[in-house]
C-alpha cells in the first residue's frame, strides 16, 4: 500500500465532520508512531460509533485526521466550509523560505566567455548575477554556512564592487577546478565575503594602497587584517564552519610557502583558500591594489601561461589553479594568436 | 598485431575534428584504425565485425539511437562510446545513457588536452582486434554449414538405407517414427523449402578426405584407454571428465569426422547394422539428428516469426548463420503482426490434418488416433531422442573424460554388449529410486507408469521386441492421448505450442550438439565454451545454454526427464483444459506418452549401455546424488526442488507461452504469500537456513553435480523471467561465439560479471522505481482504486502489510515486458550469487556516480544535496556582518571620504535595520574635546527629535565620553527609549564614540549586530587619528615598484638558518684546516731548522 505524504493531505478536526455519518470523501488517519498517513474510512462508508471512538482515541494519542488534497473541494462543498474554516488550510506551510530547490544553472552561460567579456569591459555584473542565480538555488537545509552564503549573496550581490568580484571569481574558479559541491562553494562564498572585513579595523589607506608600494611597516600592519577579520567574526558570533574560517585565515598562504601568516605550503593549505587567494589577488591586481595600476586580468593570466612573472605576479597559487585560470582565457589566447 | 577500431560517427563537431586530426597523426603508431561512419545504418552494420571498439560522436541524438540499438553488443564487447557535446544534459538523461552503454560524456568546453587524454585512455583499454577473428568466424560458419550438410547427407543415406533394409527393427522404428513425424508437421514441412539452411552448397570433399584418415588410429588408442578407465569409480570419472575436456574435444572431432565420413561408407553401415550397436547407435543418432534438424529447421522457419520476440535465445544461433539473420530480424520487427498469422496457419494446418484423417470415416477414430497418437508418439520420440542425444553427448564426454585417447571409446562400446543385462538391472534400480522420489512431483502418472514400466523393462533386454510392444501399447495410449489432443485441437493453438515447445527443446539439444561439433575442427582457441570453462567460473552461459541438456544429463536418467516433461505437459494442459475430464484425459495421454518415451528411452539406453559400460553406474549414482541434493533444497527453500526442473523446462525453455507467464504469475503470487508468512513467523529460522545453505553451497561448489544444481537453483530463482532469460540466453549464445574466437577465459568471466552486474543494476533500478511505477499506474486510473484494494484488507492485514512492506521476490512490470525491457526484478533474498552481484553493483554504481559527477556540472551538487540535506530549513543569521561588508565595500574605493563611511553606517543602522539613529563623536588628538562628526538625527529624524537630541547631547556628552565600554542604558531592553554608547579606542587612546538612540525600544538580539556595525566605522576614526598623531608616516613610506621579479627569491627563513649552520660549520672546518697548516708551517722539520740556522 502506498503511504501518503503529509503534503498530499490536509488536516481537519473531528468537529469538522459535524454529525454526518457518511461522507463523499475518504478519511485518512495519521499514525504518530510511524509518522505516516493511512486510509481509515473510505468514502460512502458510514462512520459508525465504533469507528468514531477509534478516531477519537487516535486523536487523543497525537494522531491526526486528514483528507486528501484531491478531495479538498469535495470536502469543503459537501461540508459547507470555506478554506478559512479549516486551520490547516489557512496556514499552509509557508514557513519554508526555500523557493528554489536546485541551483539555477543557466545552460547557455559560458563562464569563459563571460569572464573575458567582463574583464574587457571591466563590468562583472553579468557574472555576479549569474553567480547570484546559482547560489540562490543552494539548499537551505544543509548547513548554516551554506544558508549564510545564500543569504549574503542575495543581500549583497546587488552591485558590481570589489568584494562581489572576488566572490564571483573565486566561485567560478572553484567550480572550474571541480570543487562544485554546495558545501565547498558555500564555504568559499562566505569566506570570500568575510576575508577582508579585518580592514575595517585598520587605517583606510590599507584598502587603497597598492601592496607593492607599501612600506615595510605598512606591509606589516596590512598583514594584521587576517587576525582582525577573525576577531570580528568571533566577536559577531556568526556561525560559520571551521573550513570557512580556515579559508579566511589562509587566503594569503601560497603554494611555495611565501605566504602568511603561517608560511604554509602546498598541501597544507586549504585548496579553497588558494582559490580565494588567487581570485582575490587577480581582482586586486585589476583594481590597482597590487601595483597601483588598474588593468585587465587576461594579460596577467597570459603572463602566467607563458611562465613570465611580473612584479606582483610571482605569487604561486599552485599549478592546478593556474592551469584552470589559463583555461578560462584559452579561447581568447587562441583567437589572438590567430 | 591487430588494430584498435576507433569510430567517428558523423556529424563531427569542430572539437571532434580536431581530435580526429590529432589522433590520425599518431594512428599508425598506436595501431588505431579510424573509421569514419556517416550514418547509423552503416554503423550498425559495421560494428558487429569490429569487436571491441571506441566510438566518438558529437551528436547526442545519433548517440542515443545507436546506444539503444546496440546496448547489448556494446556490453558484450565492452566497447566504449564517448559523446562529446556542448549541450548540458540533466543527470537523469546522462544516467540513462550510461545505462545504455555510454562510457563517457564529455563537454566540449573541456580542455583539449583533457579530451585527448580521456579518449586515449579509453583507447588504451581497448584490446586490439585480432585479425584472425573474422576469418575464424567465417570458417566457423562454413564448418557449421558443412556439418549440417554432412548430417543431412548422412541422413539421406540413412533413409535410403532404411528403405532398402527394413530387417533391422530399430530401423523400422525409426522409419515409423519418421513417417509419423511428418504428418504431424505438415505445416512445417512446407516451410522446409524456404529454409536457407537447406539451400547450402555441396560439402567440401577435400576437408572430409583429410579427416577420414584420422579416426582409425584414434579409435585404437581410444579403445585402450576406455578399457583402463572403465573400472574407475564414477566420481573420478567425472573429475577426469572435467579435467580432460580437451579430450572430449578430440573425441568430438572423432565423432564429427565419423559423420563426415559416413556418406562414403555405405557398405560399412550396412555391415555394422547387424551387430555393432555402437555404430548403429551413431547411425541412429545421426539419422535422428538429421531428421530432427529438418523438423527443427522447419519449425524454426515457422516459429521464427511467431516467436522471434519471445524466443530470442535462438537468435544467437542464427547470428552465426548469417543467412538466417534477415529472417530473424523480419521476425522481430514484424513479430506482432505475424504472430497471429502464424498461429492461424498453424491452426489451419492442424485442421487440415484432422480433416485428412477424418476423411475415411470408418477408420476415423483409428486414423485420428494414429494421427494424434503419432504426433504424440513423435513428440515422445523427440523427447526420447532428446534424452538420447543429450545422453549420448554426455556419455561421449564421460568416455572421453575417462579415456585418455579417444579411440578407446570405440573399444568400450564394442565390448560393452555383453554386460548390458547387468547394467539394465542397475538402471532399473535407479529408475525405481527416481520414481519414488518423483512421485510427489508427477502425481498419478507414476502409478500407470510403473505398471507399464515393468513390462518395458522386461522387454528391454531385447530392444526390438520391446519397441513393438510399445507400439502396440501405444495404440491404447494413443487413443487416450488422442482424446486429450482432441480437446487441445479444439483450441488448436495450444497444441501447436506444445509441438513448438518440443521443437524448441530439440533445437536446444541440437544447438548444443552442433555447437560442440562446430567447435571441434577449429584451431587452438576455437574451443567449445563448455570445455574452456573451469569449475570455478560457473558460467551461466553454459547453464542457460545447456540447461535443457544439463538437467537430463545431470540426472542421468532418461526416464526421469520424460516424467518431468509429462508433469510439465500436465501443467500446460491444466492451463488449457477447462474440465476435469479433459484434464484427466490429458494426464492419461501424458502418461501414455511418457510410457512411450520411456520405452524408447529404455531402448536407447540399452544401446547406450552397450556402447557405454561405466557410464551407467555413473549415471545411477550421480542421479542419486542429485536427487539428494534437490531434495535438500526443497526442504530448505520450500518451493524448490523437483518441481523446479519442470519449471525450468516448462518456462525457461519454451518461455514464450502465455501459460508459462501465467503460471509464472501464479508462482510469483504464491511465492510472495509464502514469503510474507515466512517473514512474519519464521524470519530467523529462514535466515539460519539460508546461512546453512550458503555454507553447504560453498562447500559443494567444487563438484560437478553441485555445479549443475547450483545452476538449477539459480535458474529457479529466475525461472519466470521468461523474456529476460531468453534474452540472456541470446546474449550468452552470441557470447559463446565470441568466446570461440577468443582464447582468454578471463574475458568470458569478466563479461559474465559485467553482464550480471548490468542485470542487477536493472533490478536495483526497478526496485527503486517500483513504488513510483505503482503510483503512476494507479494514478492513471481513479484514485479510489488504491483505496478499494486497501479496504478489502482488514486492519490487521494492513498493519502487516505496512510492517512487512517488502517489494522483494520477483516483480513483473508488464508494461515493460511489452517494451522488451527487463521487467522482472528479483528479491535481495535470491541466491547468494545474486546478492554478491548486487553488492558489487552497488559499489560500482557509487564509483560511477562520482565519475559522472566530474563530467557534468551540477551532478555532484545534486547528489551531495541528496546526501546531506536535512529536514529543516536553516535560516542564516549573519549577525550583522553583511553591514560590515557593505561598509567595507566603501573602503576599497579611493574616492570614499570618511564622512561617507559614517553616513553609510548611520544609514544602515537606521534604514535597513530600523535600529536607531546614530551620531558619531570624535575626540581630537591631544584634546579632551569631543566633537560631533556626524549627526544622525539631522539625517533621519524629524525636527522635534533633532531638537531633543541637541538638548540631550549638550547634557550627556561628558557622561558618554567617560564610558569606556559599550553600554546600553537599559540592559534589559525593556524601555522604549534606549541609548547605546559605543566608544572607539586605539590601545588606550580614546578616539571617540558613537551614540545610538532608540525611541521605540529594541530587541536584545540586535545588540550585537549594532555593535558589529559600529565596529566597521572604526577605520574612519583610526585614519583620522593617524593623520593627527603622525602615525600615518608609515603609510607614506612607499617602495618603488620593482621592475623585475627576482628570479631566485629568497629561501624561507628557517631554511636560511639551517643553511647558515651548515655554512658556519664549513667555515669552521676550513679555519681549522688553515690553522693546522699554519702550525705545520710554523713547526718546520729538523732539517729545515738546521738549514735555517746554517743559512739564515
Amino acid at each position: 500500500m502506498k503511504e501518503l505524504k503529509e503534503s498530499d493531505l490536509f488536516e481537519i478536526d473531528l468537529s469538522h465532520l459535524k454529525d454526518i455519518d457518511v461522507f463523499p470523501f475518504h478519511l485518512y488517519v495519521f499514525n504518530p508512531s510511524k509518522k505516516s498517513y493511512s486510509l481509515y474510512l473510505e468514502a460512502n462508508t458510514p462512520l459508525t460509533e465504533q469507528k468514531l471512538t477509534f478516531i477519537q482515541y487516535i486523536l487523543q494519542r497525537k494522531g491526526k485526521l486528514a483528507i486528501s488534497n484531491g478531495q479538498k473541494l469535495t470536502f469543503l462543498s459537501h461540508m459547507e466550509y470555506q478554506d478559512e474554516d479549516i486551520p490547516s488550510l489557512i496556514a499552509p506551510p509557508t514557513e519554508e523560505v526555500e523557493s528554489k530547490g536546485k541551483p539555477n544553472i543557466v545552460i547557455d552561460f559560458d563562464f569563459e566567455d563571460e569572464f573575458v567579456a567582463a574583464d574587457k569591459e571591466n563590468d562583472y555584473s553579468r557574472l555576479i548575477t549569474q553567480m547570484k542565480n546559482e547560489v540562490s538555488g543552494f539548499s537551505q537545509k544543509m548547513s548554516h554556512t551554506i544558508s549564510l552564503a545564500r543569504y549574503l549573496v542575495e543581500n549583497l550581490c546587488t552591485e558590481d564592487n570589489f568584494t562581489n568580484r572576488v566572490v564571483c571569481l573565486s566561485y567560478f574558479l572553484a567550480k572550474e577546478i571541480e570543487l562544485k559541491d554546495t558545501a565547498s562553494l558555500g564555504d568559499l562564498i562566505v569566506a570570500s565575503y568575510f576575508y577582508h572585513i579585518g580592514f575595517t579595523q585598520l587605517d583606510l589607506k590599507h584598502c587603497t594602497t597598492a601592496s607593492l608600494i607599501m612600506g615595510d611597516r605598512m606591509g606589516h600592519e596590512n598583514k594584521k587584517h587576517l587576525g582582525l577579520s577573525q576577531h570580528l567574526i568571533r566577536k559577531s558570533g556568526v556561525d560559520i564552519n571551521e573550513r570557512c574560517k580556515k579559508i579566511i585565515n589562509e587566503h594569503h598562504e601560497r603554494v611555495d610557502g611565501n605566504g602568511y601568516p603561517n608560511s604554509k605550503s602546498k598541501y597544507n593549505i586549504e585548496p579553497l583558500a588558494l582559490v580565494l587567494g588567487a581570485a582575490s589577488h587577480l581582482i586586486e591586481f585589476s583594481s590597482g591594489l597590487i601595483d597601483g595600476n588598474k588593468q585587465m586580468i587576461l594579460p596577467l593570466i597570459k603572463l602566467y601561461e607563458k611562465g613570465e612573472r611580473k612584479p606582483g605576479l610571482e605569487i604561486e597559487f599552485g599549478e592546478h589553479i593556474i592551469e584552470n585560470l589559463v583555461n578560462f582565457v584559452q579561447k581568447e589566447i587562441k583567437t589572438e594568436a590567430a | 598485431m591487430g588494430t584498435k577500431p576507433l569510430i567517428f560517427l558523423s556529424p563531427l563537431s569542430d572539437r571532434l575534428n580536431e581530435l580526429k586530426e590529432s589522433i590520425e597523426s599518431t594512428a599508425e603508431e598506436e595501431n588505431i584504425e579510424i573509421y569514419e561512419i556517416e550514418t547509423l545504418e552503416e554503423l550498425n552494420q559495421t560494428i558487429p565485425h569490429l569487436g571491441q571498439f571506441l566510438l566518438l560522436t558529437a551528436s547526442p541524438k545519433h548517440c542515443a539511437a545507436f546506444l539503444q540499438l546496440n546496448t547489448r553488443l556494446i556490453r558484450k564487447e565492452q566497447s566504449k562510446v564517448i559523446l562529446i557535446t556542448n549541450q548540458f544534459f540533466p543527470a537523469k538523461i546522462v544516467d540513462r545513457l550510461n545505462k545504455l552503454g555510454l562510457t563517457d560524456l564529455i563537454l566540449e568546453s573541456v580542455a583539449p588536452k583533457t579530451l585527448q587524454y580521456k579518449v586515449k585512455l579509453q583507447l588504451r583499454s581497448i584490446t586490439a582486434q585480432k585479425e584472425e577473428v573474422a576469418d575464424i568466424l567465417i570458417k566457423q560458419d562454413e564448418e557449421e554449414v558443412e556439418q549440417r550438410k554432412d548430417v543431412r547427407s548422412s541422413d539421406e543415406k540413412e533413409e535410403d538405407e532404411k528403405q532398402a533394409k527394413l530387417q533391422s527393427l530399430k530401423d523400422k522404428i525409426l522409419n515409423s517414427e519418421k513417417e509419423k513425424t511428418y504428418p504431424g508437421k505438415a505445416s512445417l514441412v512446407i516451410e522446409e523449402d524456404i529454409d536457407p539452411d537447406m539451400v547450402i552448397g555441396e560439402p567440401k570433399e577435400a576437408e572430409e578426405g583429410e579427416k577420414v584418415s584420422e579416426p582409425k588410429t584414434l579409435l585404437d588408442v581410444e579403445r585402450e584407454t576406455a578399457q583402463k578407465k572403465a573400472n574407475l569409480p564414477w566420481h573420478k570419472q567425472s573429475e577426469d571428465n572435467l579435467k580432460t575436456k580437451s579430450h572430449t574435444e578430440k573425441i568430438d572431432n572423432v565423432w564429427s569426422n565419423k559423420k563426415e565420413v559416413k556418406p562414403s561408407k555405405d557398405k560399412e553401415s550396412g555391415n555394422i547394422e547387424g551387430k555393432s550397436s555402437t555404430d548403429k547407435l551413431k547411425n541412429n543418432r545421426e539419422g535422428k539428428t538429421g531428421e530432427k534438424e529438418d523438423s527443427i529447421k522447419t519449425h524454426w522457419g515457422g516459429n521464427l516469426k511467431s516467436a522471434a520476440v519471445k524466443d530470442p535465445e535462438n537468435q544467437s544461433d542464427e547470428v552465426s548463420n548469417t543467412e538466417k539473420l534477415d529472417k530473424h530480424y523480419e521476425g522481430t520487427t514484424e513479430a506482432s503482426n505475424k504472430l497471429n498469422q502464424d498461429f492461424k496457419t498453424a491452426k489451419n494446418n492442424f485442421k487440415e490434418a484432422q480433416k485428412d484423417s477424418m476423411a475415411g470415416e470408418s477408420k476415423a477414430e483409428q486414423d485420428e488416433g494414429n494421427l494424434t497418437g503419432d504426433s504424440a508418439a513423435t513428440k515422445m520420440n523427440n523427447k526420447a531422442l532428446k534424452n538420447d542425444s543429450s545422453m549420448v553427448d554426455k556419455l561421449e564426454n564421460d568416455f572421453k573424460g575417462k579415456s585418455k585417447d579417444p579411440a578407446n571409446q570405440e573399444a568400450g562400446n564394442m565390448h560393452g554388449e555383453g554386460q548390458t543385462g547387468k547394467i539394465n538391472d542397475e538402471l532399473q534400480a535407479s529408475v525405481e529410486e527416481l520414481r519414488s522420489l518423483n512421485k510427489n512431483a508427477s502425481l498419478k502418472t507414476d502409478l500407470s507408469l510403473d505398471s507399464l514400466e515393468d513390462e518395458d523393462l522386461k522387454a528391454e533386454s531385447k530392444g526390438a521386441d520391446l519397441l513393438e510392444r510399445n507400439l502396440s501399447n501405444d495404440t491404447s495410449a494413443d487413443r487416450l492421448d488422442h482424446d486429450s489432443m482432441g480437446s487441445r485441437l479444439k483450441k488448436g493453438l495450444p497444441v501447436v505450442k506444445d509441438n513448438s515447445k518440443r521443437e524448441s527443446l530439440l533445437e536446444q539439444v541440437k544447438k548444443n550438439r552442433k555447437k560442440r561439433e562446430n567447435d571441434k575442427p577449429v584451431d587452438g582457441f576455437m574451443r567449445s565454451p563448455n570445455i574452456k570453462k573451469t569449475e570455478g567460473q560457473k558460467e551461466p552461459e553454459e547453464n542457460l545454454d545447456d540447461i535443457e541438456t544439463a538437467i537430463p544429463i545431470a540426472l542421468k536418467k532418461p526416464s526421469f526427464s520424460p516424467s518431468d516433461f509429462s508433469s510439465d505437459l500436465f501443467e500446460d494442459d491444466e492451463g488449457i483444459a477447462e474440465t476435469e475430464v479433459q484434464e484427466n484425459e490429458a494426464l492419461n495421454g501424458n502418461g501414455a506418452a511418457e510410457e512411450y518415451g520411456e520405452d524408447l528411452d529404455g531402448e536407447n539406453h540399452s544401446e547406450e549401455q552397450q556402447s557405454d559400460l561405466s557410464g551407467d553406474s555413473v549415471r545411477s549414482e550421480e542421479l542419486e546424488d542429485l536427487k539428494g541434493d534437490s531434495n535438500k533444497t526443497s526442504s530448505l527453500e520450500g518451493y524448490q526442488g523437483e518441481s523446479s526442473v519442470d519449471k525450468i523446462e516448462g518456462d525457461d525453455l519454451y518461455g514464450k507461452n502465455k501459460e508459462a507467464s501465467r503460471s509464472a504469475e501464479e508462482e510469483e503470487e504464491q511465492k510472495k504469500k509464502r514469503k510474507k508468512l515466512e517473514e512474519l513467523y519464521a524470519l530467523k529460522e529462514k535466515k539460519l537456513q539460508e546461512l546453512k545453505e550458503k555454507k553447504r553451497k560453498a562447500a559443494a561448489l567444487s563438484t560437478e553435480e553441485d555445479y549443475y544444481k547450483k545452476e538449477r537453483d539459480w535458474d529457479e530463482k529466475a525461472f519466470s523471467m521468461d523474456n529476460e532469460k531468453v534474452k540472456k540466453e541470446d546474449e550468452k549464445l552470441s557470447e559463446v561465439e565470441r568466446e570461440k574466437s577468443d582464447n582468454q577465459n578471463l574475458e568470458a568471466v569478466t563479461y559474465e560479471r559485467s553482464h550480471n552486474e548490468n542485470l542487477t543494476s536493472q533490478e536495483v533500478e526497478k526496485k527503486e522505481n517500483y513504488t513510483e511505477e505503482i503510483i503512476e499506474q494507479r494514478s492513471r486510473h481513479k484514485r479510489e482504486e488504491i483505496i478499494l484494494d486497501d479496504s478489502s484488507l482488514t486492519d490487521m492485514e494492513r498493519e502487516l502489510l505496512k510492517s512487512n512492506k517488502d517489494w522483494g521476490e520477483q516483480t513483473i512490470n508488464y508494461s515493460k515486458l511489452k517494451s522488451g525491457e527487463d521487467a522482472i526484478s528479483t528479491d535481495r533474498e535470491s541466491t547468494d550469487k545474486d546478492f554478491d552481484f548486487k553488492m558489487t553493483e552497488k559499489e560500482i554504481e557509487k564509483d560511477q556516480k562520482i565519475y559522472k559527477g566530474s563530467i557534468l556540472d551540477g551532478d555532484i551538487q545534486e547528489e551531495v544535496e541528496d546526501e546531506e540535506e536535512g529536514d529543516k530549513v536553516i535560516h542564516a543569521d549573519s549577525k550583522g556582518i553583511e553591514s560590515v561588508i557593505q561598509i567595507l565595500n566603501l573602503y576599497f574605493d579611493k574616492e570614499t571620504r570618511p564622512s561617507q563611511v559614517l553616513n553609510r553606517t548611520a544609514e544602515l543602522m537606521n534604514k535597513e535595520k530600523g535600529f536607531g539613529v546614530v551620531s558619531f563623536f570624535y575626540k581630537k588628538f591631544g584634546t579632551e574635546q569631543f566633537t560631533e562628526i556626524l549627526n544622525g538625527h539631522s539625517l533621519f529624524s524629524n525636527d522635534q527629535r533633532l531638537e531633543m537630541w541637541e538638548a540631550d547631547k549638550e547634557l550627556m556628552v561628558k557622561n558618554w565620553a567617560s564610558i569606556k565600554l559599550p553600554t546600553w542604558t537599559d540592559k534589559t531592553f525593556r524601555e522604549s527609549k534606549i541609548d547605546f554608547i559605543y566608544p572607539f579606542y586605539e590601545g588606550v587612546d580614546h578616539l571617540g564614540f558613537a551614540v545610538v538612540n532608540f525611541t521605540h525600544g529594541m530587541k536584545s538580539e540586535n545588540a550585537q549586530r549594532i555593535e558589529i556595525t559600529l565596529e566597521a566605522a572604526r577605520a574612519v576614526y583610526l585614519t583620522q587619528r593617524h593623520n593627527e598623531n603622525g602615525e600615518d608616516v608609515i603609510y607614506s613610506e612607499k617602495k618603488s615598484i620593482p621592475t623585475e621579479v627576482e628570479k631566485n627569491h629568497e629561501e624561507k627563513g628557517f631554511m636560511k638558518g639551517s643553511d647558515n649552520l651548515i655554512f658556519l660549520e664549513k667555515e669552521k672546518a676550513k679555519k681549522k684546516a688553515l690553522e693546522i697548516e699554519k702550525e705545520k708551517e710554523e713547526k718546520p722539520g729538523l732539517v729545515k731548522k738546521l738549514w735555517n740556522r746554517m743559512f739564515g
